[in-house]
């Protein structure tokens, strides 16, 4: 199922066509930021909108990876994890996860 | 204050530099650069603690006209008398700890050449780079007869405050079986699914309270935003009580006498208990005092700086801007914020400046356990403006369960708390 979903997820993103090198360079705070409208500043939330300081990266990422595909289904972050490459998807997933 | 910062302009013009031609000061390594940001709502609020929170070797100073800012988001809540205004009233305090000079002025004129702001108070503020969020400001007599003093009688409540409490109260002295009206503009205005959110949570307080009650929205446009959500939730929660008029069964409201009572369409003239009158909008004054919009209500902006395309120095973000695919919300004037401030800080240490994605997203109550949203991604397009990258932009969707509805006005209420805090806490 999950590798299913990677392999979609791919899929989705490389026809996104963001690119992937310049896309690493970048620093992931320019899109991380964005998330803080809902997650928190720091991704340190108040109420229902999960936390994502000091989450595992890895974790975070997979589960972006299937917000995107579909695979698992939530609300808003089967639209909003589309808009990312799977670069910038693992850099914003870092960045979180180097919040304490 | 017109008069002054025209003048200003004509100094320019006449100087040989047109705004265009102007470059904002070279900042050098070992000076304290100094941005002033004019308006602490959404937008500027949020470039102010972004600035700080990016380099903390800047200079930031904010100048907002009132104390304490009140929301509009949520404050339909307060119309519908589901939340006090005090939950939705949030003082400087906290961006003043966070190292901002917060200046309580109304800014009433720019010089771009000199690089100065005046304020009613007298002062006189320089910058290296200047941003205007003045948010929008009401077109008076847009509708005819709709003016400041109709809006005593008629409320907008389309600026929260003052006017919210006055709507809540009239529908509150309202007798059962009364008319409520809710008019609104043509596009573009601010909050795109605001009225009707408006008009769901005074539906709920109607059908509570004064049940043989009816409410009419009166649209000036044939769709709108989330309308199957919102037709789908008036069907269900408040049958009978919602009626929708677009523009072609005569929606379009073209004038109102507000001390007769009187509100009138292309075709039909009501006289409601309560008319609740969103007026059109243009961009806060004291950028089109400017001529940054370039006469056509709103400003255009480069989509990674948010750096004016007329006047390079000064930036712009929120309801002010032509935002291309983004709505003029409060999320989207906090993402845009957040991607000004960076750009600034890149810009005045000599660095590239990066490339953003922006996020919005507007979510609505048609009850206060009913939430729904509309979603999307967003970057610089190809043409300068702001794009929506495919697959992001989306809705709720219909059909959905009483506790789907509900996760989502709570997943609403985590929202406001976060973006809030993002900006006052
Ligand atoms: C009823 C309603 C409901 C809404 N609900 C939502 C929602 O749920 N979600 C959402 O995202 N958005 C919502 N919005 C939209 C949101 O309120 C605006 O998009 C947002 O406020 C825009 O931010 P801004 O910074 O451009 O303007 P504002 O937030 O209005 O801030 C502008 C500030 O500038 C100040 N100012 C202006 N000129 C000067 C000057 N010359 N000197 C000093 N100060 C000045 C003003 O006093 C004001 O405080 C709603 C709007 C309405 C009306
Ligand atoms: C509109 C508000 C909103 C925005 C903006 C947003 N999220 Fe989310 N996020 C949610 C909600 C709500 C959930 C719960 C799942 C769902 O309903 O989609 C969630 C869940 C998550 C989860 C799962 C966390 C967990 O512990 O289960 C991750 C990871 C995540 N978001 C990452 C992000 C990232 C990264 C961004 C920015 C690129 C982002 N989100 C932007 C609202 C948002």
């Amino acid at each position: 199922m999950r590798a299913a979903a990677f392999i979609l997820s791919t899929a989705v993103f490389l026809s996104a066509g963001i690119g992937g090198a310049a896309a690493q360079e970048r620093d992931a705070a320019i899109l991380a930021n964005a998330c803080m409208s809902c997650h928190g500043v720091d991704g340190k939330s108040q109420g229902v909108i999960p936390a994502l300081a000091g989450q595992d990266a890895r974790e975070m990422a997979q589960l972006m990876k299937d917000y995107a595909s579909g695979a698992v289904k939530g609300t808003a972050m089967n639209f909003i994890a589309k808009g990312y490459t799977l670069d910038q998807i693992d850099a914003i997933a870092a960045f979180f996860s180097a919040r304490k | 204050m017109t008069s002054l910062t025209r003048r200003n302009f004509v100094v320019a013009a006449a100087a040989g530099a047109t705004l265009a031609a102007l470059r904002p000061a070279r900042v050098f390594a070992q000076a304290r650069p100094r941005v002033v940001v004019i308006g602490g709502g959404f937008g500027g609020a949020s470039v102010a603690r972004w600035l700080r929170r990016t380099d903390d070797g800047i200079d930031v100073t904010l100048v907002e006209r009132n104390a304490r800012f009140v929301t509009c988001p949520f404050s339909n809540l307060v119309v519908g008398g589901q939340r006090s205004i005090e939950s939705i009233s949030f003082g400087y305090d906290a961006v003043r700890r966070a190292g901002v000079d917060v200046v309580q002025d109304t800014a009433t004129a720019i010089d771009p050449v000199a690089r100065r702001v005046t304020l009613q108070g007298g002062r006189v503020l320089t910058y290296d780079r200047l941003v205007l969020a003045p948010g929008i400001q009401l077109v008076w007599n847009g509708i005819e007869g709709y003016d400041e003093a109709a809006s005593d009688i008629m409320p907008h409540a389309w600026q929260a405050g003052p006017q919210t409490l006055l709507l809540r109260r009239k529908l509150e002295a309202m007798d059962d079986g009364g008319l409520v009206v809710v008019a609104v503009p043509d596009n573009p205005y601010r909050c795109p699914p605001g009225p009707y959110e408006r008009a769901s949570l005074i539906a709920g307080y109607l059908k509570a309270n004064k049940p043989k009650s009816k409410l009419i929205v009166l649209d000036a446009k044939e769709t709108f935003s989330k309308q199957p959500l919102f037709q789908e939730a008036w069907k269900n929660l408040y049958p009978g009580i919602v009626e929708w008029r677009p523009k072609s069964q005569s929606g379009r409201v073209v004038s109102v006498k507000a001390r007769e009572g009187v509100v009138s369409t292309e075709f039909d003239d009501l006289k409601p208990a309560v008319a609740n009158i969103i007026p059109p909008q243009r961009a806060g004054q004291i950028a089109i005092a400017l001529g940054l919009d370039e006469g056509k209500g709103f400003c255009t902006v480069d989509p990674r700086t948010f750096e004016s395309k007329v006047a390079p120095g000064i930036h712009l973000v929120g309801d002010a801007i032509v935002p291309g695919a983004m709505p003029k919300s409060g999320f989207a004037a906090n993402s845009q914020a957040k991607v000004c401030a960076r750009a600034i800080v890149s810009l005045l240490r000599s660095r590239p400046v990066e490339e953003p994605i922006l996020l919005n997203t507007c979510y609505s109550y048609a009850a206060t356990d009913h939430g729904f949203a509309i979603f999307g991604a967003f970057r610089p397009g190809d043409t300068g403006l702001i794009v929506d990258i495919p697959g992001t932009v989306g809705t709720s969707p219909l059909g959905a369960s009483a506790q789907d509805r509900a996760l989502e006005a709570r997943y609403a209420e985590s929202w406001y708390s976060n973006i809030t805090a993002d900006m006052f806490a």
